[in-house]
Formats: C-alpha cells, structure tokens, sequence
C-alpha cells in the first residue's frame, strides 16, 4: 500500500490532495490519512501545517528585516493555515537511515 | 454479571507473504520454547511486535532470562528482510496489513459512488482540477481586482475629499492662529497630509482586499489556489515546495523568503527565494490603482490582475531557465496535502481578520509613512530655501538617474524619485508622488469654507460613496445596470495630476517597472540574513535588469498599437 501510494504520488506529479489520492487508491480518505499519520510517525513522511505562520513569528519573534518593514499588516496571507502537508523523506534524509 | 466463558484465541492472520511469514514463523517457534514468554503472549503476535521493533516488548523480554538470544535472533530477522526488500521491517508488515484492511473492506462494504462524495469532493472536481483549477484561480482574482477597484473607488475619491478638503483646511487653520511658521505650514500640509493622506487614500482598496482574502481564507478556497499553483510551478521545475513561500510573497514578501527554510536543498532555497520578488506583494497594489484610474479608467482590473499574473511568469520563466542552466537532476519532492473542507466563512472572523490587519496598516501609516514623508519634505526643500523641488538635493539624486529611464518613457526627475523612495516599501511611490505631483504650496491653500461645507464632504460624502459602490457592485451582475444618480464622479488629486506627467504607455512601462523592480529594503534584508550580502545584491540586480526590460517592452508595445 505505502508503495502504491508513492507511485500515484509519482503519477499525479509529485503532489496529490488526500481525496485525489484516495480516489486514485480505491481506499477511503479516513484510512489514507491514518496511513499518512502512521508513516509520518514512523519517520517516512514529515508532516507540516501548511502555510501558516511566518516560521520566524511561529517560533515567537519578529523576523529581523520586519522590525523595519513599514508594512507589516501585509503580511495578510502568512496568518492563513492552508492544511497539512506530508511530505515524503528521501531514504538519504531519515533519522537513522533505516 | 460476568460469563464464565473461556476465550478462544482467534486463528484468524494477516499474510506478510512468504519470506516475511518464515522469519516469522523461526522467532515463533524460539518464543514458544521459552517458559514465560509463551505463557505470557501468543508466540505469533510477540514475533510480529519484535519484527516491528516495538520498545516495549523488546525491553520486556530482555528482562527475561534467555531474552536477550530471542533479541539478537529478532534483530537478525529484521536485518535479513531489510537486504531482501530494502525497507525496513514495521513498514513492510504495516503496508501488509494496510493492504489487508483494504481490500476487506473493499469486499464487505458496498457504497454507492455518490454517496462518497462530500460537497468539498464535488467542488473540489472542479475547483481543483488538473484543467480548470487555474483558469478558476485567475478568474477569482480578477473577480477580487473588480470588487477592490468597482467597491473601493468611490471611498477613495471621498478620503482624498476630506485629506485635501476639511483636514488640510483645519491644520492651516490651527496653525496659523498660532501665528506658525511658513515653513511649518509647508511641512504639515505638503508633507505630512501630502504624504500620509496620499497613501491613506487607498485605504478603503485595501480593506476590501483584506475582507475578500477573509472570505477565502476562511471558506478554504486559498488552500486549492495554492494546491492548482503548485501543479502549475512543477512544470516549469520549481521544487515542489516552493509554492507555499510564492503563495506568501502575494501577502509580503519579507515573511515568504524565510519561509523558504521550509525546503531542504539550499540552491532549490535560493531559487526560490530570488524568485519571490516578482510576486505581486500587496504593497503595490495602491500604485496599480492610481495609474489604472489615471490612464486605463475602464480596465483597472484588467491592468492589475495582468500585472499580478505577469509576475508569476516572470517567476516562472527565471526558474525554467535556471532549471535548465543550474539545477538539472533534482529529484522532485513528493507529498501529499490534507486540504481544509469548505465552509461558510463567519462574520466574526471577516471582522477580525479585516480589522486587525486594517488598524496595523493606519498605525504604521501613522508612524512609518510619517516619518519617511518627513524626510522627504525635508530632502525636497534643502538646501534651505530652495525655490523648486527639482533644485533640491532629493530632486539632484533623483534627476542624476532619471536618464535611466528616459527609453522606458518616464525618464524625469519625480517618477525616478517615486522609485528610488519605493525601495523602502513599495506603497511610498505613492505617497512621494502625492508629496511631488500634488503637494501644494501651502501659503497658496485658502482656509475658507465653512462647517457646513466640511460636514458635507465629510457626511454626505461617505454617504454618496456607499450609494455609488452599491451601484457599482449590483452594476458588475452580467445584465444589471443602475443608472448613477449625478453622474458626476470626482477623481483622487493624484489620479489627475499624474495625467499631466506621464502617457499611457509611459504609465505602462512605469507599473511593470514597480511590479519588478526590488520589492523593499526588508526583502532585500531578508535575502542578505537568509544567503549573505552576495546574493542580495545579485537580486538587487537581477530584478532591476529585468524590470528594466519588460518595462522597455511593455512601452515599445504600447506605443507601437497606439
């Protein structure tokens, strides 16, 4: 299955939405996402919220160049969390290497 | 009450296929043979768990005696089905199981297509399709360009009203009753109201803007627009991760380039980060409005959503290139976006997000804008005592690089200093022109005009403005027209003075260049923490070649149809 998931990751381009994936797989959205969760908790997907925060203003400080952004009310779409992204570790990148 | 029932252990397995099955089936049998170990679990169960390398049960049976050779046993298994598959063992055993699970549920449970497909799914066929998920993200937003410029217009000429009416006419007023000095009468009105009252203006756009991004946001649509972008920057070979900084960089670029610490691989980091300048920041759209209304006064929208989609192509015409040229051979990364369902955005959060974003804009405004208006009063009167603003020292600086821009149309003094200010944030080109083009000597201003009058502009000017932008929103429904009841429309100061000062081609070329060129000091900022000074400089002049560019061919082209 988790190889499966890899090739219709491959076939939709690189990227899928959990429904798109889950239509492509036959397998219902509720249990791919648990296959995502159970495969980020073994280390081979890292799962991100998606868009979010600034990274900076996430971990609780203004991003030095803001300090003089006279503009910082523009920042409107950093403020948006987008989802979550899980994306796939290359083998090269994995804690321990398996 | 409790049945006295002895249990039956279920025969029941999952099939890890064959090579799976035997190691298995070996750590069983050395399971079973243990004394305490085979009494206290199913032997089957114990081996699928050490397979998998579950701590627990691993730390559990070291503690037994004997425990520690079913260990080494167990570890030997997990080594020999890692070379076999070259995976490791819990992922093989979970796909397995996944598999099963699968295709169990495949046979036992029968539901119709249609019941499967929630409102999201149905909308989402659409609205985030390989081949009308893009055309339905640019026909939103030039749907929001319609709604910031058909809404917004006529509070904008009311805010100008009360900037150059009622307030400039209060502030002399206080002023000279305290007997205040010339040159502080010039600051106040050709500075600071010029200045801040200039880019105050465009305040009602923005507040549009901000509530339609509300509405997006919250009714999850944002999330596909960013999904059907990605599928779209994979073609020109962006790695896939970039979309999310380039999504950002349509709010503010400073926070999209340090979101690029989200991508792994440096160059892929760079790329995008020397990318994320040519997304249309939000900053720049108060100039887009002001030449649009200026000189494309029935197709601002058109003017701003082709300025907004030539920078994603510019963007993604860099990284093809640089594709081709730098980055061959990069693995592209996968991955998988759990997306919000859609829902009805509340008023509640429309408010908040409208506000908050609102009150931040009029403080710095009020602060920032301020203080750079300011400056550049001063910068336009020094030497002191200077007769016209192009003697002065910032009109000697902006005159020196003005023949720069001579080929692209606006090659004078003003619109050169409009940039060279624009490199602190973008939206100061608008208040330095306010400042250049309408600034009026304040001894020329007359304080007459009575309450009345002021109450009026005020007043019944807000009122007209929300009449006249209810007509034009019930007039943008295919099929409606509401007759405007006056049919006299006043225009903002600048729009008109601005005329007098550029062509429409020059105009052209002069929002391509701001659209291009670098977006502010905090980006560049940005760039220089994030890679070093090099680079900062390499966008600095990568984007001011190519704004220089495009802004010659957009002024040839349209000089060429007329």
């Amino acid at each position: 299955m988790i190889t499966e998931i890899l090739e219709a990751l491959q076939a939709s381009g690189g990227s899928a939405s959990v429904r798109e994936l889950s239509a492509r797989l036959g397998v219902d959205a509720d249990a791919l996402l648990g296959m995502l969760e159970f495969l980020a908790h073994k280390g081979r997907l890292r799962r991100e919220p998606w868009g979010g925060t600034c990274l900076m203003a996430e971990q609780g400080h203004v991003p030095p160049a803001c300090r003089i952004c006279p503009l910082r009310s523009m920042c409107h779409l950093a403020d948006a969390p987008l989802g979550v992204v899980y994306t796939v570790v290359p083998p090269s990148s994995r804690e321990g290497g398996d | 009450m409790i049945a006295n029932v002895a249990l039956q252990p279920s025969t029941f397995k999952v099939d890890y296929g064959r090579d799976i099955e035997r190691e298995i089936r070996n750590l069983a049998e050395r399971i079973a043979a243990h004394p305490t170990l085979s009494q206290r679990y199913n032997p089957r169960w114990l081996a699928i768990k050490l397979l998998e390398g579950e701590d627990d049960l691993i730390q559990r049976v070291a503690l037994e005696p004997d425990g520690n050779s079913i260990l080494e046993h167990a570890a030997e298994s997990r080594r020999r089905i890692q070379r076999l598959y070259h995976d490791s063992p819990d992922i093989l055993i979970a796909d397995r199981r996944y598999g099963f699970i699968s295709g169990l549920t495949r046979q036992v449970m029968q539901r119709p297509a249609q019941d499967r497909l929630t409102l999201t799914d149905r909308i989402d066929q659409i609205a985030a399709s390989r081949w009308l998920g893009i055309p339905i993200f640019l026909a939103m937003m030039y749907i929001l360009f319609e709604l910031v410029v058909n809404v917004s217009s006529p509070f904008l000429d009311w805010v100008d009203a009360v900037f150059t009416g009622p307030i400039t006419r209060w502030t002399l007023l206080a002023l000279r009753a305290f007997s205040a000095p010339d040159w502080l009468q010039s600051l106040a009105v050709e500075g600071i109201i010029a200045g801040v009252g200039g880019i105050m203006t465009f305040l009602p756009g923005l507040i549009i803007l901000y509530i339609f991004l509300a509405v997006l946001e919250d009714s999850g649509y944002m999330a596909r627009a960013a999904f059907v972008m990605d599928k779209t920057m994979r073609i020109f070979g962006l790695h896939g991760k970039a979309f999310i900084p380039m999504i950002l960089g349509f709010g503010c670029n400073v926070p999209a380039v340090y979101a690029t610490r989200t991508m792994e691989n440096y160059r892929d980091r760079l790329l995008t980060a020397l990318l994320i300048p040519f997304m249309s920041c939000s900053a720049r759209l108060p100039v887009y409005v002001v030449f649009g209304l200026a000189f494309f006064p029935k197709r601002v929208s058109l003017l701003i959503w082709g300025l907004y989609t030539l920078g994603i192509f510019s963007a993604l015409a860099t990284s093809f290139v640089a594709q081709k040229l730098f980055l061959k051979n990069m693995p592209p990364s996968l991955f998988v976006l759990e997306l919000p369902p859609y829902r009805l955005p509340t008023w509640r959060s429309i408010w908040i997000h409208t506000w908050e974003h609102t009150r931040e804009f009029v403080t710095k405004a009020g602060t920032i804008i301020l203080i750079i208006s300011i400056i550049l009063w001063i910068l336009l009167n020094m030497p002191w005592g200077v007769q016209t603003p192009h003697d002065s020292w910032f009109g000697y600086l902006s005159g020196a690089i003005a023949p720069a821009f001579q080929p692209l149309g606006f090659g004078t003094w003003e619109a050169s200093g409009a940039l060279i200010s624009g490199f602190v944030a973008k939206e100061v080109v608008v208040s330095t022109m306010s400042q250049i083009y309408v600034g009026t000597e304040a001894e020329q201003l007359s304080t007459a005009g009575s309450l009345r009058e002021d109450v009026d502009i005020i007043v019944g000017g807000f009122l007209r403005a929300v009449a006249e932008s209810i007509r034009r929103l019930v007039d943008m429904f295919p099929g409606v027209h509401v007759d405007s009841g006056s049919g006299e429309e006043g225009e903002p100061s600048l729009v008109v003075a601005l005329r007098s000062a550029f062509t429409p081609p020059a105009a052209l070329a002069f929002v391509v260049f701001v659209l291009l060129y670098v977006p502010c000091m905090a980006t560049v900022a940005a760039i220089r923490q994030e890679f070093g000074g090099r680079w900062a400089l390499f966008s600095i002049g990568y984007q001011l070649t190519i704004a220089w560019m495009l802004a010659f061919l957009a002024y040839h082209v349209a000089m060429w149809l007329g």
